[in-house]
């Protein structure tokens, strides 16, 4: 695309601060920039204006996974597993909407795996079903984070290529969202709780 | 234009995550709260809601992870967000009126003052203050655009399903707004 005009490189200004061009529209971009000094002043004041919003409001990311619901194959009844590493906030979570019910047998089960070293746990509390536990240590789970990040989830895309994210799309269908191990069925120790 | 964006490689992982969590994966849920927690605070806050953005973002994902196995993808997901978080921001603001509580229209640039002046630690030059003032002087419209259009990077057409109006709207807006900030800036 080799025509583009003023009028067309000021719309895309935006779009080519935020890295959303393709290599080729990115170029012709520029290209009209290089010709054109307002649309640099406007890029640089946009630029400006950006880096003045920037700043984030503070938020506890904690919190908010805390709160939502399970995943939809869980709440259909398989195994659920979130990761968090400060059982204190998830026991202080707010009521969330459909979130999974834990049963004090549950909550004393996970504890106890805190207080061994475990990271966490998560379960749901169906009544005349298994309650599936998934337990993973922290190490497992820094090195899930990790995986994360290097995967580009965590990150800015704007580098990556459409190979690339294709290779990711790949890469995410492959993880495995089971762990190694299981724990033992609990389904006697919920139903004598008479969850 | 679209072939012009490579914006679709950010929805391609999206719906990819959402296929995961949808398979069960909870996981993907850290990594969807991760890609959109920070920009949805900046918009909210942007809105003029300076005391507690972050329970209106929570609130946004519970709703959204509510309803996230029932989404369809015509839209982005980051659009989708944005629009939940918008009208529960509206929601906020006509429960506030109702308990008489509510801050007139007119003085929503004292709100975003008050919303900077929690930021000013991280943005504390005269400059970046004097921008945050030229964009807080516009009009709630223009100002929610134009935040969108230039913080954010949302697309026309993202901005049109956020706001609620129309591709051509969106663009009018957005260049008034560039207008008005300008010439605030050159006076």
């Amino acid at each position: 695309m080799h025509d583009l005009n003023a009028a067309d490189a000021q719309d895309l200004l935006p779009d080519l601060l935020h890295g959303r061009l393709s290599d080729a529209a990115r170029a012709d971009v520029e290209r009209v920039i290089l010709s054109d000094p307002d649309l640099a002043v406007q890029l640089a004041l946009l630029q400006q204006v950006h880096a003045a919003h920037a700043a984030t409001p503070t938020i506890d990311m904690s919190r908010i996974l805390a709160a939502l619901p399970a995943a939809s194959g869980q709440r259909a009844g398989g195994t659920v597993s979130t990761t968090t590493g400060n059982f204190d906030e998830l026991a202080a979570r707010r009521d969330p909407v459909r979130a999974p019910r834990m049963s004090r047998l549950a909550r004393a089960a996970a504890m106890l795996l805190v207080l061994g070293g475990g990271a966490v746990v998560a379960t749901r509390a169906v009544r005349h079903t298994a309650l599936p536990v998934a337990t993973i240590t922290q190490a497992e789970s820094l090195a899930l984070v990790e995986s994360i990040v290097q995967l580009g989830l965590g990150a800015p895309t704007d580098e990556l290529t459409v190979e690339e994210l294709r290779a990711l799309e790949q890469d995410i269908q492959a993880l495995d969202g089971v762990p190694s191990a299981e724990p033992d069925d609990m389904t006697d120790l919920v139903d004598g709780e008479g969850a | 234009m679209t072939d012009l964006m490579r914006a679709g490689d950010d929805a391609a992982i999206d719906r990819a995550l959402i296929a995961r969590w949808n398979g069960g994966d909870q996981r993907a849920a850290s990594a969807l709260v991760e890609r959109h927690a920070p920009s949805l605070a900046r918009f909210v806050a942007s809105l003029g809601v300076a005391d507690a953005p972050e329970e209106i973002v929570q609130d946004t994902f519970v709703k959204a992870f509510g309803s996230l196995d029932a989404f369809r993808g015509e839209s982005s997901l980051r659009a989708w967000l944005f629009t939940i978080a918008r009208r529960l921001v509206l929601d906020q603001r006509r429960s506030a009126h109702r308990m008489r509580r509510h801050v007139p229209l007119e003085n929503v640039h004292a709100e975003l003052v008050a919303a900077d002046d929690v930021l000013d630690g991280v943005v504390a030059n005269e400059s970046a203050a004097r921008l945050r003032d030229a964009v807080a002087r516009l009009s709630a419209t223009q100002r929610e655009v134009f935040t969108l259009r230039v913080v954010e990077g949302l697309s026309y057409k993202e901005i049109a399903i956020v706001a609620d109006t129309t591709e051509g709207a969106a663009r009018v807006h957005y260049h008034n707004a560039m207008r008005s900030v300008r010439t605030y800036l050159d006076a």
